[in-house]
């Protein structure tokens, strides 16, 4: 089985690099340890939420800051990317996502405040079109809605940050018998609940007083998940107000759809994915990676492929781990590190320091295209590229710009792959489709 | 092999696996894999009770080890807490016992197949199989063949060959006892492929009874399997099989879960293949056969969970596509319901059919005529949902090449 591209790993990065590599005509297949980090995400697009890293004041046009950040930062992955390829990547997204049945809003000009289940408002750059209400929170009422049996939200303790950030907005909790009933043990399960009808109505029947008079509702992004845009549509017209979703505590809904959505366009253009399927050893020629392995039942699964792109992620996603020995190591490939020197260099001595901690932007380090290099600048392999936060020089969470960069970087990296590469030079080996 | 119990540290509680679980998406009577799995692991302890019985409710699909970004066996998990949960209550129960004892119910009734069908199938008998046994009386169940698939094999006339391979082919229950039809398609396959087959001395994987929590009896047949195979497998021979959950127990199931790590288990897991894998192998080495002749029809193909649970992505999938004509439709559904015997008990035969229904669902709104599936009780289970055929992948190969006369409804289908 040879592939034109084996994109490793089904987050961000490497659904965009995927995305973008499929849409091109290239045999792209996609190997997942697991399922990425979409469903630990909050389903909207971050881009670059306060620069530099600790500063209070957000971002207001990502634009102009991921400009100022790719003159004082080239080595950032931004500055790799650049900002004419970010632009790109930010409006194939949406056009990707809108065809598995999403839609975002918003440009590179401006950021948006959202509000998060800890009731903070945090600058993001693409809004899901059910996250967009929320916006507006700082004029008029807002009613905040939890549904009781419903884990991890808890309305009261959002509306007591929106009011310290001078919202006005109260709390109301929705007893749901359905829900009684059926104790849904997780996000997914009462987002499905609620893509029945008549379920629906027992949670406008159990809001409609409070929400009376608010100038916009909002619930935890539980509202369906394959007929999503029913959901928020139906509860609009029964409530008489604009409704918005809050993002949750994992699972997330919004993160999840978000995913399926992806996954469905990829496969529609061809690509293929295989989740469960963990990289563990891989095959050079030279300068050249011909092939990885993955683990199987008593076996490893070769897969051969033209290029590949690393999408693994960093210390959460498992495509880094540091090890006690202060070593940093690269998990899929076995790729150079850049790290701090030793475990002493890893933390600011500070927990909560501003600029976050320096371990924190240990990764690879590329080159414009995103290929991996070693020590003395060289590319490590020519058919190898990175995307996302394996990459080295971001501190993503601090800098509010975890999915931009993937998508940025994930593009980058498929060019790349696609600038050595044109139908004509398919790989010989037929590929059964 | 993966210390099972070792890798319930790596849970980092992200809720992906629960967001999957196909039980836990019908039923709240199974709490979900990282509550059943990773965290009621910690509280059991060698020689303790077991703390929780929602665990039965597993039905062992493993899209949570599939969809777990960190690699915790949860499926694992779950089988051994099973185990130790009907030890806890002093034993297996006996219709756990029987359904485990696939082989033993094909010796006794395939010499009388009529009587043994019609016990089975009428309403009397289920009504009592239900009220005496909990074998729920709706469950799809199996009609026994007459004639074996060892007595068929032994019975037709020597192949001279030439050949260029030889396996060894394991049938498994199903094959042997109930669809004949598909192991004979499966040496139809190979030998016009060069593959010549013998059929080793086997018996049943054992995975019914791992999965039904008796895991003594599960390692007397997988110990003999050892015996039988082990030979084979040292002399170089491949094993193939046409049930992706028997090929998987050998390869995987047995010796992990029943902490096997001699030479001999080895040897057999890594001897061990499923034959599209096998197959598709071949392809890459170009020495398959793809003269097929066009196959004009639309099919879903739903890749069985315990194929998933190989990791060797979906061969069948790329075999079928080599046809001309066909066109292949991916399920794209995790999971049937029926957990090899889960969906046939009767406290768990409504949650096996609400798993399923999302994949009746998308084959009945397909419109096409048939569906494929690598493992028997989901196809059994995708008859029972959708009132289609379902087929084995090896079926469909060898309809188109010539070996099988499709069936009347796929002439039809294919006009």
């Amino acid at each position: 089985m040879i592939y034109d591209v084996l994109v490793i790993g089904a987050g961000f990065a490497g659904l965009s690099a995927a995305l973008h590599a499929a849409q091109s005509g290239a045999r792209t297949e996609i190997l997942a340890k697991g399922i990425g980090s979409t469903h630990w995400a909050a389903g909207w697009v971050d881009v670059l939420g306060y620069w530099p890293a600790g500063s209070a004041e957000p971002v207001v046009s990502p634009r102009d800051a991921v400009r100022q950040l790719i003159v004082e930062r080239p080595e950032h992955p931004y500055g790799r990317a650049g900002i004419e390829v970010l632009d790109h990547a930010l409006s194939a997204f949406c056009a990707h996502a809108a065809a598995g049945g999403l839609v975002y809003d918003g440009t590179l000009d401006r950021n948006v405040l959202l509000v998060t289940p800890a009731g903070v408002r945090r600058p993001t750059c693409l809004v899901p079109r059910a996250m967009a209400a929320a916006a507006g929170v700082a004029d008029g009422k807002t009613v905040v809605v939890g549904i009781a049996g419903m884990r991890d939200f808890y309305p009261e303790y959002v509306v007591a940050n929106l009011q310290a950030q001078g919202c006005a907005a109260t709390p109301v909790i929705a007893d749901m018998p359905s829900v009684r009933t059926r104790r849904p043990q997780t996000t997914v399960i009462l987002a499905m609940m609620l893509e029945d009808r008549a379920v629906r109505d027992e949670l406008i029947r159990g809001i409609a007083s409070a929400a009376r008079g608010a100038d916009r509702v909002g619930f935890p992004a539980v509202l369906g998940v394959g007929r999503h845009r029913e959901v928020t549509e139906d509860l609009e017209r029964g409530l008489g107000v604009p409704v918005f979703e809050i993002p949750t505590l994992p699972p997330s809904v919004s993160g999840y759809r978000l995913f399926e959505a992806l996954r469905r366009r990829f496969v529609e253009l061809g690509g293929r994915i295989t989740i469960g399927a963990e990289v563990v050893t891989r095959w050079a020629d030279g300068d050249r990676l011909v092939g990885v392995g993955t683990e199987a039942a008593a076996r490893t699964q070769r897969h051969s492929a033209g290029a590949f792109v690393v999408a693994t992620g960093g210390f959460l996603g498992g495509g880094l781990v540091a090890a006690p020995d202060g070593g940093v190591r690269e998990t899929a490939l076995g790729l150079p590190v850049q790290a701090p020197p030793d475990r002493s260099s890893w933390f600011d001595p500070r927990v909560l320091a501003p600029q976050g901690h320096a371990v924190f932007r240990a990764g690879l380090a590329v080159n414009g295209e995103m290929q991996p290099l070693d020590a003395r600048g060289a590319a490590v392999y020519r058919n190898v590229w990175a995307a996302g936060s394996v990459l080295a020089g971001a501190n993503e969470w601090r800098e509010k710009s975890h999915e931009g960069l993937a998508l940025a970087t994930g593009e980058q990296a498929a060019r790349g792959v696609l600038a050595g590469w044109d139908a004509s030079q398919r790989s010989e080996t037929d590929v059964p489709r | 092999m993966t210390d099972v119990e070792a890798t319930l540290d790596r849970c980092i509680k992200c809720n992906i696996c629960m967001s999957y679980c196909p039980p836990a998406r019908v039923t709240d009577l199974f709490p979900g894999p990282k509550y059943a799995g990773p965290q009621a692991q910690r509280f059991r302890v060698a020689r303790a009770p077991s703390p929780d019985a929602s665990v039965d409710y597993c039905n062992g699909c493993r899209v949570c080890n599939l969809v777990c970004p960190t690699g915790v066996r949860i499926a694992e998990l779950n089988a051994r807490a099973r185990a130790k949960l009907y030890e806890d209550r002093g034993g297996v129960p006996l219709r756990n016992r029987m359904l485990g004892r696939s082989e033993l119910m094909g010796r006794l009734a395939h010499p009388v197949a009529p009587i043994a069908n019609w016990m089975l199938h009428n309403a009397v008998s289920r009504a009592a199989a239900e009220a005496l046994l909990g074998v729920d009386r709706r469950a799809p169940l199996p009609r026994f063949s007459r004639q074996t698939f060892v007595e068929w094999f032994r019975h037709r006339p020597a192949r001279p060959g030439p050949w260029r391979r030889r396996v060894a082919y394991f049938h498994g229950c199903a094959t042997n006892y109930y669809e004949p039809w598909v192991g004979q398609a499966a040496v139809g396959v190979l030998e016009r492929n060069g593959v010549e087959v013998t059929v080793p001395l086997q018996n049943c994987c054992a995975l019914p009874m791992l999965s039904n929590g008796e895991f003594g009896a599960a390692r007397r047949y997988y110990d003999s399997n050892l015996t039988k195979l082990g030979s084979t497998a040292e002399a170089g021979c491949e094993i193939v099989g046409t049930s992706t959950s028997c090929t998987l127990t050998l390869k995987e199931e047995a010796p992990e879960l029943l902490g096997v790590t001699s030479p001999a288990a080895e040897r057999v897991a890594s001897a061990t293949n499923d034959l599209c894998e096998y197959l598709l192998r071949l392809y890459d080495a170009g020495e398959l056969d793809t003269g097929f002749q066009a196959l004009p029809l639309m099919i879903v193909y739903h890749a069985p969970c315990q194929l998933n649970a190989h990791r060797i992505g979906h061969p069948a999938v790329d075999l079928m596509r080599l046809i001309p004509g066909l066109t292949v439709i991916e399920s794209e559904q995790p999971c049937c319901g029926i957990g090899g015997t889960y969906g046939l008990k009767k406290e768990k035969y409504a949650i096996g059919m609400g798993v399923g229904q999302p994949l009746f669902d998308r084959i009945k709104d397909s419109g096409v005529p048939l569906s494929v599936c690598d493992s028997e009780t989901c196809r059994w289970q995708i008859v029972h949902g959708t009132g289609r055929p379902s087929v084995h992948p090896v079926q469909v190969l060898a309809w188109a090449y010539g070996i099988v006369e499709p069936p009347p409804y796929i002439r039809q289908a294919s006009v």
